[in-house]
């Protein structure tokens, strides 16, 4: 249990010693309720909304669970397609809000890296900014990062926490290849690499609607990040690998993008 | 006369020429590694580092040349004060009849060394040339244009040109891009759309302000839509980016698009 010390996203730091890669999320989910009750003194939840961050779908697994135990009103992502023509619809459930907690278990998946893909997170914070209710959001921690500027989701839940078996990845791999390399002027597998990660995985079909580059590009791309092990297809959706994460992250980070 | 000037001579005990072209050579190849190792060693540091890194490129070479000097004068001529006096009153003349330009240039690359209008990495434009500085010389400074061409403009061109400097040294490099549209519209649901294209760009720098304008025009209405580019050198598909795009999520609320004179598009 003692991993599962939720603590502010903003001041998080890994453990020294790496966890193990199999998060216990029934230790989580009761963690995560005590610190609820911890954090709201007077009455159970009373400091909602609350938000937690993670990595590799781990929060939205976390939440899915505890949404289950506490009887809340879980708010799925719509359809990735929707968001891209822009009629992703706000959850008609947040317009009588009433006594319901909510939980939106994966805020990654209901945006996109588009001018029309933001729209339903803008809509959410306006919404609850006129009609307050309780609920928690799960979020991965790079999309996190990316909604604080785009929407200063930050808004409505402050403080983002996070707790150590979230935010776990394999013990890093020795051997990553350059993504950034400085003598070509192409650097579309640090741009694929990245869009990766701000969205925790992706489709291929939608990846060339957010990237500007030519779709034939992009697969060619994706075919060799596959062939170089640092991304795998899994469901339908294209991933960063795991064990390639800290190293992928780094490279990005020196070559100025920002990283969560 | 002339034999004032054979006066001011050393005479040699025959190990003089070897000595002034070992100098030569020692100061010609720390010139070359300057030249070549300095600008491979930075384009490894990371983008912010490598701004501070090379404006010191130049300044190293001016030492060079200076230190060679100073060690070779001494050589050839007896180092008194009349000598040294009359050896920079007929340089000077020397100069003044013959290498006026070139000198006007050195003069300029020294003087700009220390004002430093611009620096290795910045992003100039002077006259019609606009490309990111990749090497300044004592004389001239060179330009890679978009189209990778490499262009020589001696530093005495702004004696008389004007010089205008996107980055002044600083790693940030604000684009524009600007759209003219009929002004029968929702001014605010069009600045929304535009920021929304800025915010999702895969080239913008997350960190820095998105900032848009709007301005009444005779013809209709315009908007810029500010922002910055992660790399420098992108600022260009940045901007093609935010084009493409903006008019797309503009015409798609229903702005119509209206073409702006030449003389008004010309100069944004």
């Amino acid at each position: 249990m003692e991993a599962w010390k939720f603590v502010s996203l903003e001041n998080y730091e890994p453990p020294a010693q790496s966890l193990s890669e199999t998060t216990d999320l029934k230790s989580g989910t009761q963690a995560f309720d005590d610190w609820l009750h911890h954090f709201g003194t007077e009455a159970p939840y009373a400091g909602f909304p609350q938000a937690v961050a993670g990595l590799f779908g781990n929060a939205g697994q976390l939440l899915h669970g505890w949404a289950k135990e506490r009887g809340a009103q879980i708010l799925e992502a719509p359809p990735a397609e929707s968001l891209l023509d822009g009629t992703a619809e706000l959850w008609p459930a947040l317009q009588n809000p009433g006594d319901a907690i909510f939980v939106i278990p994966s805020l990654e998946r209901c945006f996109l890296r588009h001018f029309r893909g933001i729209r339903l997170a803008r809509q959410l914070v306006e919404t609850v900014w006129a009609k307050p209710c309780r609920f928690v959001i799960g979020c991965d921690a790079w999309a996190w990062k990316y909604l604080r500027q785009a929407v200063q989701i930050d808004s409505l839940c402050p403080d983002a926490v996070t707790a150590a078996p979230l935010m776990t990845h394999p013990v890093e791999f020795t051997g990553t290849p350059d993504i950034t390399p400085r003598a070509k002027d192409s650097r579309i597998q640090a741009y694929v690499l990245h869009t990766l990660l701000v969205h925790d995985g992706m489709s291929s079909a939608v990846l060339p609607k957010l990237l500007p580059f030519r779709a034939t590009q992009i697969f060619k791309t994706l075919s060799d990040l596959r062939e170089q092990q640092l991304a795998f297809e899994e469901d339908g959706a294209w991933r960063v690998a795991p064990k390639h994460y800290a190293a992928i992250r780094r490279q990005l980070a020196a070559v100025e993008f920002w990283t969560a | 006369m002339s034999e004032s000037w054979m006066d001011m001579l050393r005479e040699w005990e025959g190990y003089e020429p070897i000595h002034i072209l070992s100098i030569i050579g020692g100061a010609w190849i720390a010139y070359e590694i300057t030249r070549h190792l300095v600008p491979f060693i930075t384009g490894l540091f990371k983008p912010n580092e490598r701004f501070y890194a090379l404006p010191w490129i130049p300044f190293l070479r001016l030492i060079i040349i200076l230190a060679a000097l100073s060690m070779i004068v001494p050589i050839i001529i007896t180092p008194t004060r009349e000598n040294m006096l009359a050896l920079v009153g007929a340089s000077a003349l020397a100069i003044g009849f013959a290498i006026k330009d070139y000198i006007s240039c050195l003069i300029a690359g020294i003087i700009f060394m220390f004002e430093r209008p611009y620096r290795v990495g910045d992003w100039i434009q002077i006259g019609e040339t606009y490309g990111e500085v990749i090497h300044l010389g004592m004389r001239t400074v060179l330009i890679r244009t978009i189209d990778a061409n490499d262009i020589t403009i001696p530093h005495s061109t702004l004696w008389h040109d004007q010089l205008s400097n996107a980055t002044s040294g600083a790693h940030d490099l604000l684009c524009f891009a600007i759209f003219y549209v009929h002004p029968d519209h929702d001014n605010a649901l069009a600045r929304q759309a535009l920021f929304d294209v800025a915010m999702t760009s895969v080239y913008l720098h997350l960190d820095r302000p998105i900032v848009v304008v709007m301005k009444h025009l005779p013809f209709g209405l315009y908007y810029k839509l500010k922002a910055y580019p992660m790399e420098a050198r992108e600022q260009f598909k940045f901007i093609a980016d935010l084009s493409e795009r903006g008019q797309f999520a503009l015409q798609e609320i229903g702005l119509k698009m209206v073409a702006a004179p030449a003389a008004v598009a010309e100069h944004g």
